[in-house]
């Protein structure tokens, strides 16, 4: 009845988009569709016929992503020498960032990788991960940032207690 | 070519290194952080400037630490000083003021040395005799004919008549029995000849008469007198027909007749019915009287003695209750000045006319004087006409001496405003022999913090309202300083605490500052007195003298022990210091406890010092805490015995964990025995010995012995190589460094007959007596100065065969791998400790020598060495490594050791007393600060100075000039920006939705 009235109207129901361009939808329901206008529902079904065979390579892209990363990295690391400065260091703490970021946000990777294979998927997609995570480790060890060495834990040790006393010297 | 390009290399690195470890002051920080007190010593020879422009401006000094100075009259600051050797050489056996003339005659007039008086310029210097054990002696004659003053000087063999206007020889006398005579008393007679009397200790007195051009009579007069020794007091009288000397043995006046002298004649002090002391003496001639003596019989008590025809002394007058006398002659008139005690806190001078005996009551008056000086030893009046006046009556500038060899001046006000004519120099910190730095104790509020968790059960409740009570005088205390701020009113009451000066110690001052940097820094001195002076301002917070105590002395070696047994962490115990020392009287170890912080003696059974009837060989304090949170002292005396100070700090030893050894070094035998203490349950402490080490004393002779100091932490237990391996420290607690002296003849035909000095050090444990390294440096001679810290030795000597001084340098390493890492026990020791050593070229001799300690031992260490130059230099110890590597390398260039270079850089920016020369330093005290940056220097001597030092700079603290102002604008403005940008953000975000 008043829908005929407004041009527009605000959807407060699909909010679940961007939040710049939500809202503004226009009433359009009782205009006649355009020439050559098809019903929507057919093709958003089309997606669903794909053959298996794109999901799988899709799956594979997603899964071996990091360990694509490594000759990258390895490039990068390379470059950054073993000096400590801010950039080797800022690449480091990248290089840790990245495939802690991955892992934490798994769940969501994984729910896009779909397929007969998605088990072995998973697996390599966590060793490219953690094959990332050693690299970083190993260029802290080269620049000697790991507490590995007895010096590194000097500052903690106690001194020793005494167990005689002692005291004297020349006449006076 | 690549050699030197490495070596280049390596002096790049060194300059790069010592630029940014040493750091220099600002201009404008001079004297911040610093302060330095110039002193002259204990006065010998006194007198008043009597020079047309200055007379009556400045006195002339010479001191028994062998300086010689002019000082102002009125307000006693030193015009100029002169200051010589500290050794013989330097003695002052004769100091001559008349007229613009003024002439010091040292060391048995191996030096005579014509001064300027106005501005202490060296006029001329001439060598007489190099025999320094003997005293020389002098005095001025003016001979009318020529109208030219000379100076007759008597070394021990010959009497020179010196032209006094260049110091050219008139003639001169060689004398008989040089070789055994010390001194020649010598005086002018009417008829310009001289009579001479030579002193042979413990045998004779010479008499010898010279002519008016030098000639020596051919017969000489030997007087036997056994009794004789260089320091009895003797004079040649008025007449120069007399001799009269004090024998202290059989306490009487012996009396020679010069014309014929065949014999002394003694009178006995006892005849004149008064007591004798050891202070008893002849103190001098009697002016304006014939023949007559002052003679001193006990410290307040004087006798006015003249010859009777029968060639026997009279007293013709007795001074009794006055301390001392002088008599002066003033406009005709002989005026008798004396100083007697009016109440215990005042002295009166009283002048009286010797013709008529009436008092002159313009110059008599009342002089404030507090009983910390002890009795006045001496006056030296200075009487002129006040020309202001019409009548010309007399004033009197005077200055005398007190027995705690402070120098007091006095003049009557005629006002009656008192202490405006009115100074004092505290001379016996010239004489400081031990030095302890105490904290100044908490703030009321944060003892009141202290409180709340001292106590042990409480209810919340009472907590609770303990902490608001606690917080609220906090908060009236904050806004007291704010009002006071706001009111400006801080100011002036520093200021008006300065005038008032250091009589009374305001109790708000005395208390700890934020980062502990403000201390009480006490010191004994050899004169008996304690001082505690405030380390911020170099002013004396409070002073005692304790006339009884006097130190150690061992081979003209003095030493007094000062301890501090009670901090002032423990509150409410109050803090307690003790100073150990030799009682005067009866020669056993004296003890004086007192509270470091208010100078408070602590009262014992014997008054406020505690004899310990005993001589004491060695002490030592404990390092456990007695129930009251004591640190008990343990004592051995002559007898090998130990005892306990206070004897209930005992149980601390009962109850401790650890085992006590005590080590004992005979110097006489050269043998150090080890004892174990065994503190019986009946509390008698029982010693063991253990063990017994010779050190040869055949073939050298020990001179120190070392220990690490107590107060010393050490964070690192090791050191980090440059493949990121650990090197531990080998860190004995016990070990102690023991250095020997000694000649060894050459056997070698190149150089025969004359012995080559060498030195040992040995490094011994002090438990088991095991030796741990021994190191013998041939061709070397001491004295050897020693610092020994942490796991390293440094120790000066000087090298004969290069000609050279050097610093040696030992580290101590267990190795890569530490034995036990939780404790360290003698009895089951790591295996044989690494020694690294090198040795540097030093290129200055030095005074002493110490190293910084901090609160945790974080901060590298710095050595304070006190260099003859007058220079204090802050060594960084990584010059002193023997680790530097001669080649640096990639590793090296990573542990961060400078390349070796031979020689040690002085940079001039490590000179942390800049322009402040100090000479004379007999020794160097640091002490830890709040801060673990920072170190505290005292360095005493003839001068004493005070500084801070930071080894690894200032890295816990901001920096002065941090412009806090700047940094919080900046960040506020940074804050706000954000706050406004985001608003608008936020905005913008809206318009776009908008849009």
């Amino acid at each position: 009845m008043s829908k005929r009235r407004n041009k527009w109207a605000i959807e407060f129901v699909q909010s679940n988009r961007g939040r710049g361009e939500r809202a503004l939808v226009a009433s359009t329901e009782n205009l006649p569709s355009p020439v050559g206008f098809e019903n929507l529902s057919t093709v958003a079904e089309r997606p669903r016929e794909a053959d298996p065979g794109l999901i799988n390579k899709r799956s594979w892209d997603i899964a071996l992503g990091p360990i694509k990363q490594v000759p990258m990295n390895m490039f990068i690391m390379w470059m950054a020498g073993s000096s400590i400065s801010i950039f080797p260091i800022m690449m480091v703490g990248m290089m840790f960032f990245r495939p802690i970021q991955a892992m934490l946000s798994i769940q969501n990777t994984f729910k896009s990788i779909e397929g007969d294979q998605a088990a072995f998927q998973k697996l390599v997609y966590c060793i490219g991960n953690l094959a990332c995570l050693a690299m970083a480790v190993y260029k802290c060890q080269t620049m000697g940032l790991l507490p590995t060495h007895a010096s590194d834990w000097l500052a903690f040790v106690q001194p020793q207690e005494r167990m005689e006393w002692s005291g004297g010297g020349m006449f006076f | 070519m690549a050699n030197t390009s490495k070596t280049v290399a390596a002096f790049l690195v060194l300059i790069y290194i010592t630029v940014c470890c040493s750091f220099g002051l600002y201009e404008d920080q001079a004297g911040l952080f610093d302060w330095k007190q110039d002193y002259v010593g204990k006065v010998k020879y006194f007198y008043w400037d009597h020079s047309p422009s200055q007379s009556g401006k400045k006195a002339f000094i010479a001191s028994e630490r062998n300086v010689i100075a002019s000082l102002h009259a009125h307000d006693g600051t030193i015009a100029w000083r002169r200051i010589f050797e500290p050794t013989v050489r330097g003695r002052i056996d004769a100091f001559l003021y008349q007229g613009t003339n003024l002439v010091s005659i040292h060391a048995g007039g191996l030096f005579v040395r014509s001064w300027q008086t106005l501005s202490g310029s060296l006029l001329w210097e001439k060598s007489l005799s190099d025999d320094i054990n003997s005293r020389a002696s002098g005095f001025f004659v003016s001979k009318n004919n020529k109208g030219e003053q000379q100076l007759i000087v008597a070394t021990s063999g010959t009497v020179y008549s010196l032209r006094m206007s260049d110091g050219m020889e008139e003639w001169k006398a060689e004398m008989p029995h040089s070789d055994t005579i010390v001194q020649w008393y010598v005086k002018e007679r009417i008829d310009g000849s001289y009579i001479a009397v030579g002193i042979t200790p413990g045998q004779r007195v010479t008499v010898v008469t010279i002519t008016t051009d030098g000639g020596v009579s051919k017969t000489h007069t030997n007087v036997p007198a056994r009794w004789i020794s260089i320091d009895t007091s003797c004079i040649i009288m008025d007449d120069a027909k007399h001799f009269a000397c004090y024998s202290p043995q059989s306490r009487s006046l012996q009396l020679l007749v010069l014309d014929n002298a065949n014999v002394f004649k003694a009178t006995e002090v006892s005849a004149f019915d008064v007591p004798t002391s050891p202070e008893s003496q002849i103190e001098g001639l009697l002016p304006g009287m014939a023949s007559s003596i002052i003679f001193r019989a006990a410290h307040d008590r004087l006798l006015f003695m003249a010859l009777t025809p029968q060639e026997t002394f009279f007293t013709h007058k007795t001074l009794e209750k006055t301390y001392t006398a002088e008599v002066v002659r003033y406009a005709e008139k002989y005026i008798l000045l004396t100083l007697s005690q009016a109440d215990p806190e005042t002295l009166k001078l009283s002048a009286t006319d010797q013709s008529d005996g009436t008092e002159i009551t313009d110059l008599s008056h009342d002089i404030p004087f507090a009983h910390y000086h002890g009795p006045p030893t001496k006056i030296h009046p200075f009487l002129f006409s006040k020309k202001k006046d019409s009548s010309h009556r007399p004033g009197c500038k005077l200055i005398f001496l007190a027995q705690d060899f402070s120098i007091h001046f006095a003049q009557k006000s005629k006002l009656n405003d008192e202490n405006k004519a009115h100074w004092r120099r505290e001379e016996a910190l010239a004489y400081i022999l031990a030095v302890q730095m105490v904290d100044l104790p908490v703030s009321e509020n944060q003892a009141k913090f202290e409180d709340e968790f001292g106590a042990k059960e409480e209810d919340i409740v009472a907590m609770f309202f303990k902490r608001l009570k606690a917080q609220f005088s906090q908060l009236k205390s904050f806004t007291h300083t704010l009002i006071e701020r706001a009111l400006g009113h801080h100011h002036h009451h520093a200021k008006s605490l300065e005038a008032i000066e250091e009589e009374e110690p305001q109790e708000e001052d005395l208390i700890r500052d934020d980062f502990n940097l403000h201390k009480i820094i006490i010191v004994a001195t050899a004169a008996g007195k304690l001082y505690g002076i405030r380390s911020h301002t170099g002013k004396i917070a409070w002073q005692q003298f304790i006339p009884e105590l006097t130190p150690f002395n061992r081979y003209g070696d003095q030493k007094l022990v000062l301890i501090v047994q009670r901090s002032t962490a423990h509150f409410p115990h109050e803090p307690q210091c003790t100073v150990l020392g030799v009682n005067q009287k009866t020669g056993n170890g004296l003890l004086v406890s007192f509270n470091p912080v208010t100078g408070a003696l602590t009262m014992g059974k014997q008054g406020h010092s505690y004899d310990t009837g005993f001589k004491v060989l060695q002490a030592e304090m404990i390092t456990d805490l007695d129930s009251e949170f004591l640190r008990g002292i343990i004592l051995i005396d002559d007898k090998i015995q130990a005892h306990v100070y206070p004897a209930s700090s005992e149980s601390a030893l009962r109850e401790s964990h650890m085992q006590y050894f005590f080590h004992l070094i005979n110097p006489e035998t050269g043998i150090m025995t080890g004892y174990r203490l065994i503190p019986g349950q009946q509390s008698k402490l029982a010693l063991e010995e253990v063990w017994n080490l010779d050190l040869q004393k055949s073939q050298q002779t020990i001179t120190g012995v070392y220990g690490k100091r107590a107060v010393e932490h050490v964070h690192s237990q090791g050191r980090v190589l440059g493949d990121r391996s650990v090197l531990y420290k080998y860190l004995n607690p016990n070990l102690v460094a023991i250095v020997a002296e000694g000649e060894e003849q050459q056997q070698s035909s190149v150089s025969k007959g004359s012995p080559t000095p060498f030195f040992s050090v040995y490094l011994v444990d002090g438990v088991t007596g095991h030796m741990v390294y021994h190191q013998t440096h041939k061709r070397s001679r001491g004295p050897v100065k020693v610092v020994h810290s942490e796991n390293w030795i440094v120790y000066f000597y000087y090298n004969e065969k290069h000609r050279r001084h050097e610093m040696g340098v030992l580290e101590l390493y267990e190795g890569k791998e530490q034995s036990n890492s939780t404790a360290f026990s003698s009895f089951s020791p790591p295996p044989p400790p690494l020694v690294l050593r090198q040795s540097y070229i030093f290129r200055e001799p030095l005074y002493a020598m110490e190293a910084t300690v901090t609160e945790k031992g974080i901060a590298s260490k710095n050595i304070i060495i006190a260099l003859k130059i007058g220079g204090i230099l802050s060594l960084p110890k990584a010059l002193l490594d023997p680790r530097r590597p001669v080649i640096p390398t990639q590793e090296t260039m990573e542990e961060g050791t400078i390349p070796y270079v031979p020689e040690i850089p002085l940079s001039a920016e490590a000179f942390v007393n800049y322009n402040r020369s100090v000479f004379n330093v007999n020794g160097v005290f640091t002490s830890p600060a709040g801060l673990e940056s920072t170190s505290l220097v005292f360095v005493y001597g003839i001068d004493i100075f005070y500084t801070r030092v930071m080894p690894s700079r200032m890295f816990d603290v901001l920096k002065e000039d941090f412009d806090y102002l700047f940094i919080g604008g900046v960040l506020g403005l940074m804050i706000l920006f954000s706050f406004i940008t985001q608003k608008f953000a936020a905005k913008k975000a809206l318009k776009r939705a908008w849009k």
